[in-house]
């Protein structure tokens, strides 16, 4: 077996055909096989993302997978970036948790489909991340978002219904939106490949056209990437939907959506800079709105849903900035925010009233550490790139505002971490998801504050894009 | 031109449908005439005047029309059909729970409802 089994296009294949073969799953052996089969898929799916990962850190600009035989930039190619390749490999790996917590439930029938729509959805971020083909990242996007409204309508109950019609509506104009881009985009380039679209828009330049095909992807994944005021859906869908299916939007969807604007910003585009002040402010303002509002939430897992805005806001300003630091600040802010927000959200489902039962314990450390980007967690070191990047670019206002509006932050989750922390013991967990997986998922987030120390490996997970001709 | 004008008339028309309409259904018709309007500017960026169709055969003289656009829009139509029956779906559901498919009335059911959080 070589490296050059780590094809990409395997696992898509295999999981695509596992999903539509789901009701044969069922009806050889029920919701027991398809659960079988689904668990395994994620299982292979991980472990074989991470060979992809591994294989990715060889090509220094980005592994060309070619599709059906055609060269670029005719045929579709998949763009695998080391950067990609790591957050696929933590999609799979958060929906083998979810899939794990799903089997707690049995209010989610008909369950073959279930769990079909969480391989979709984490199928459609996994080609989101990897794709090189600004068509291909549309089809992939609406494949997210199908499963996405599918997985947020499923438990059929008022609440549901009423946060998933907002969700859709609003990714729906947002999906004209981005293929109103693409048609800017493709009337003035000729190209859909995405490094052949950089090169031609090199001599274009930035047109009239191109700054509009800019600002409609921006309103295209703004919606899933949860920018201001394009986010608004997102507090309910958070308060009313399933945990696991949360944990998946947070690792998939949204996070893929990020990695797209990062794709079309600073890969296409280029960052730029008569535009990049506004694209900050509006990550600022994204940051801000979030942390104001989740300070004054009483409940939870609404605190929760405007803090994972609040993150998706930090994130935003960071890829916006495209720099070299800002972009390492970036991967450490998604990765981190993918662990530690999936802790607390799996935690949330779990407790009652009274605060956390006891053996949740050190996961509810970890999470809330690593929520607020603590040390000794890898968002500690996000963070400080973040500022390093706003200091060295002398945005010194959006500096100080970041500053503040995170002290907001610590403020409220150590008022949460506090209220749940004292009711632990009190009660049972309400669904007897394994405190095992928690505490191993805990001790993932500890291990990962090694890797900024690998500086070598940071230079990798930034180097297609920085080399594409940025700065 | 005639193509662009009408396609981004359509996609005003069904942005100015979703913005100011509360009913669902109305909501969703307007998503639809803006998808409309899309897929016709997705082909008039591909067409040709006296283009002919993009397949490769003897004798071929006239200028072709660029096949991607009409690849894309094709993609684009499937995909916009599939979310509109999840959306209508969706629809029923509120209907079956609120009484109604007036967002406002849904909007103020949930606020007044006794959830204690909102």
């Amino acid at each position: 077996m070589t490296l050059k089994f780590f094809d990409p296009m395997l696992m898509i294949g295999i999981s695509l055909a596992i999903v539509f073969l789901m009701p044969i799953w069922r009806a050889l052996g029920g919701k027991k096989l398809a659960w079988a089969v689904s668990v395994l898929l994620y299982a292979f799916n991980t472990l074989f993302m991470i060979g992809v990962s591994y294989r990715a850190t060889l090509y220094p600009e980005g592994l060309i997978v070619k599709i059906g035989g055609f060269n670029p930039p005719f045929g579709i190619v998949l763009h695998v970036t080391f950067w990609g390749a790591v957050l696929s490999t933590f999609v799979w790996f958060v929906a083998f948790l979810s899939i794990m917590y799903a089997s707690t439930r049995n209010d989610a029938e008909p369950a073959y489909v279930y769990y079909s729509l969480l391989t979709l959805i984490a199928l459609g971020s996994t080609g989101m991340f990897l794709t090189g083909d600004i068509f291909n990242l549309f089809v992939f996007t609406e494949i997210t978002a199908l499963a996405a409204f599918g997985l947020s309508a499923f438990m059929k109950k008022k609440e549901t219904a009423y946060a998933t019609i907002k969700y859709i509506i609003m990714a729906e104009v947002a999906s004209a939106f981005l293929l109103v881009a693409i048609a800017l985009l493709y009337g003035k380039l000729g190209t859909l490949n995405m490094l052949d679209a950089h090169q031609t828009l090199k001599t274009v330049g930035m047109t009239g056209a191109m700054v509009l095909s800019v600002l409609f992807f921006l309103i295209g994944y703004g919606v899933e990437a949860e920018i201001f005021p394009l986010n608004l859906w997102a507090p309910d869908v958070y308060r009313y939907v399933p945990e696991e299916v949360i944990a998946l939007f947070i690792s998939g969807s949204s996070k893929a959506a990020a990695f797209a604007w990062l794709r079309m910003w600073v890969m296409v585009f280029g960052v730029p800079q008569k535009m990049l002040q506004v694209m900050l402010w509006i990550g600022i303002v994204t940051f801000a709105f979030a942390e104001v509002m989740a300070y004054s939430q009483k409940n939870f897992r609404r605190a929760l849903g405007y803090a994972s805005l609040g993150q998706a806001g930090l994130v935003f300003v960071a890829i916006s900035l495209g720099s070299e630091l800002a972009l390492k600040a970036a991967f450490l802010l998604m990765l981190n925010h993918i662990l530690s927000e999936t802790i607390l959200f799996y935690i949330a489902g779990n407790i009652g009233e009274d605060g956390a039962p006891a053996n949740v314990r050190i996961p509810l450390v970890f999470g809330f550490l690593g929520a607020v980007s603590m040390p000794p967690f890898i968002g500690f070191w996000g963070k400080i790139f973040l500022f390093m990047a706003l200091a060295k670019a002398g945005y010194w206002v959006m500096f100080v505002l970041i500053a503040l509006f995170s002290i907001v932050e610590i403020a409220y989750m150590y008022k949460w971490f506090v209220s749940l922390y004292k009711g632990t013991g009190k009660m049972e967990l309400v669904r007897s998801f394994s405190p095992i997986m928690l505490t191993l998922v805990s001790f993932a987030m500890w291990f990962l504050p090694l890797i900024p120390k690998a500086v070598n490996l940071l230079d990798i997970v930034i180097k297609p894009f920085i080399q594409k001709g940025v700065m | 031109m005639m193509f662009y004008i009408a396609a981004l008339s359509l996609i005003g028309i069904g942005l100015y449908v979703v913005l100011t309409k509360k009913n669902l259904v109305k909501v969703l018709i307007g998503i639809s005439i803006a998808d409309s309007g899309v897929n016709l500017l997705l082909i008039s960026v591909g067409y040709l005047k006296n283009g002919t169709a993009p397949i490769l055969e003897k004798g071929l003289n006239k200028p072709m029309v660029d096949p991607v656009p009409q690849a894309l829009v094709l993609t684009a139509i499937v995909i916009g059909v599939a979310t509109l029956a999840l959306a209508m779906s969706v629809v029923i559901d509120v209907k079956r729970h609120f009484g109604t498919v007036e967002l406002d009335k849904v909007i103020k059911m949930m606020r007044g409802g006794d959830n204690g959080d909102a």
